[in-house]
């Protein structure tokens, strides 16, 4: 999976939007939306969000969490804890990514929203780089990934799981020799 | 966007690593005279293979000559794995120029087990050590990425693999984080077209 | 004409069970992230994939007889757009696995109930043709031009598998408990993975849980 696919999944997450027009409920095979009143703020899918919004016809109400002091919060915690803590959205590093690209003049502080969510974002990469060394040294065969969030699982793939494979094949002595296909073995 | 469905490398049939890695050579002492075989020894006119020639074989040769009931050959252990050499990477295999030893030095390796010399088991728990040891180097230099050839070139196939898997990977995180891919790429293919358009006006 | 462009919310997959058509989305999403991370196929999901074409292609008649400047029109063709990219990323990570693991699957598939195979009718065609067209093809281009003791294409020995011990990341969608994984022994406690939980596991150990929907691989 890459960063567009991830991408692709976040942008089902709802938003709240505030609509310049007026329309009934529409019914998507992916929910029913609506209905839009104008000045009155709705929830729609992201993606949904963003193309409205290119279109000036919506205002983007930036989720709850999406401010500088909660974020501020977070950082916090997440400096204080020795593992991941769970964060305000399942996709918060797309999400603000997506909604500050289109609707920067929806969300205030929008500077210094980017500046902390980058600092949240590379506090969990270390913590995520000691884990994984930590997962290489120990051998080990289970881990628990509580609170990553699916791009931070996606920057480690397809490397980690892909290492720890060969590490896996080495360890059991299960080299090529006795997988079923190897031309050697064959006579 | 990709579909492609991605696994790790784990040989087959018709896996070339595996074929190319199993294509190394190991030196041979004949055990038992085979008729007619003499002109495995190029060192020789003689029509069959006597008892006390050394040669070189490669590994898919000698793996099955090694393993009859009478054996016809036994295989010595190559230099860079035996005990001398294991005590080298065992000491720092981070700093070792793998590339120089073998191009398939864990999958030639783990074949190499397969043989029951009595250093097998050794041979498994150097090649696991090892490859632990420099996984988190190479992993750094993924992650970081690094792109000095002269440190790229001391890793092994299998190891060469993973890191340009990591690195194709963390390039275009970092391009989705620093501008979004909302933007679809041109798929290289339509790229080179244009390139090779350009080159064409160039001329 | 009515504003729900006069599809139905309720399909029925099969006699006795009815579903929403969000139900048959969201199964859709999730088996699309199973095949593309797990290393062998899955089962086949024949009822939701033709469920959710009938959806397409009902909605995008409709759209075709509304007025194209209503907002409507450009909003449902979008969520098409986005069904369609997972219909088709499904099916052919399906298909890529076929190509790869082709003689393996329709092997196992043939020791399974006609209810219970992994592939769809149409998949079985396309494996079984694939399969010829590769054999056939090995032949005229190299077997026949080869020393008659080697002459024959051997499907057991040169089968292609996928490889279970892989690692893989999952979600537990509801708990699961007692597991014992791959590398595990006596001493190791089992192992319990609580509702929403996430891991990394081997997928060998974990293959039927997420064959039975209590795992999700993410």
């Amino acid at each position: 999976m890459n960063s567009a696919e991830t991408e692709f999944i976040a942008e089902k997450e709802l938003v709240s939007i505030v609509p310049n027009f007026n329309y009934e409920v529409i019914y998507l095979i992916s929910g029913d939306i609506g209905p839009f009143r104008a000045g009155l703020p709705v929830k729609v899918p992201i993606w949904l969000a963003m193309s409205l919004k290119r279109r000036q016809k919506c205002r983007i109400v930036p989720p709850r969490w999406m401010n500088v002091e909660d974020l501020e919060e977070v950082k916090k915690q997440e400096l204080n804890e020795r593992f991941f803590t769970k964060m305000p959205s399942e996709h918060y590093m797309v999400e603000a990514h997506l909604l500050l690209s289109v609707a920067a003049d929806d969300i205030p502080r929008c500077e210094q929203i980017r500046t902390i969510l980058k600092d949240i974002w590379d506090i969990r990469m270390s913590k995520l780089r000691s884990s994984v060394d930590q997962i290489i040294k120990t051998n080990a065969i289970h881990a628990r990934l509580d609170h990553l969030t699916l791009m931070e699982i996606n920057s480690i793939r397809p490397l980690l799981p892909h290492a720890l494979d060969q590490l896996f094949r080495l360890q059991n002595g299960r080299g090529p020799s006795q997988a079923s296909g190897s031309q050697a073995f064959t006579q | 966007m990709e579909t492609r469905f991605k696994h790790s490398y784990c040989p087959n049939y018709f896996s070339l690593e595996d074929i190319l890695a199993t294509q190394e050579r190991v030196l041979c002492k004949v055990e038992k005279s085979v008729h007619g075989l003499g002109c495995l020894d190029q060192s020789t006119e003689n029509e069959d293979l006597v008892v006390g020639t050394t040669l070189q074989l490669p590994f898919w040769l000698a793996f099955p000559l090694s393993q009859t009931r009478v054996r016809v050959v036994s295989v010595e252990l190559p230099k860079i794995y035996k005990e001398a050499f294991r005590e080298v990477l065992t000491a720092d295999a981070s700093i070792v120029d793998l590339s120089k030893l073998g191009r398939y030095f864990y999958e030639f390796g783990s074949h190499l087990t397969k043989l029951n010399h009595r250093d097998s088991s050794a041979i498994n728990t150097m090649l696991m050590n090892a490859f632990k040891d420099r996984l988190r180097v190479l992993i750094d230099w993924a992650q970081n990425l690094c792109t000095d050839i002269s440190k790229v070139q001391r890793l092994d196939t299998l190891e060469k693999e993973l890191y340009l898997e990591g690195f194709k990977a963390r390039k275009e995180l970092i391009a989705w984080l620093s501008e979004g891919s909302s933007k679809m790429c041109a798929s290289e293919m339509v790229v080179n077209h244009k390139k090779r358009k350009r080159a064409v006006v160039d001329i | 004409m009515d504003s729900s462009f006069g599809l139905d919310n309720e399909v029925a997959l099969s006699d006795d069970e009815t579903v929403t058509v969000q139900q048959v989305l969201e199964t859709l999403e999730n088996a699309w992230l199973n095949e593309k991370f797990s290393p062998e196929l899955l089962p086949h999901q024949t009822d939701i994939v033709d469920c959710m074409f009938e959806q397409i292609s009902g909605m995008e008649e409709n759209l075709e007889k509304v007025d194209q400047s209503d907002i409507r029109v450009e909003i449902h063709r979008m969520e098409l757009d986005r069904i369609r990219y997972v219909l088709s990323s499904f099916l052919r990570t399906r298909l890529e696995k076929i190509e790869e693991f082709c003689t393996h699957i329709i092997e196992e598939d043939s020791t399974r109930d006609p209810d219970e195979r992994y592939l769809s009718p149409g998949e079985k065609k396309f494996a079984e043709e694939f399969q010829n067209n590769i054999e056939q093809h090995f032949e005229r281009v190299a077997l026949r031009h080869m020393p008659l003791n080697v002459q024959k294409y051997d499907r057991q020995l040169m089968k292609v598998e996928p490889n279970l011990k892989s690692y893989v990341f999952l979600r537990a969608r509801s708990t699961a408990e007692g597991l014992m994984l791959e590398g595990m022994d006596d001493t190791d406690e089992p192992l319990t993975m609580v509702k929403d939980s996430q891991h990394m596991a081997l997928y060998s150990g974990v293959a039927s849980l997420v064959k039975n929907g209590t795992l999700q691989l993410i």
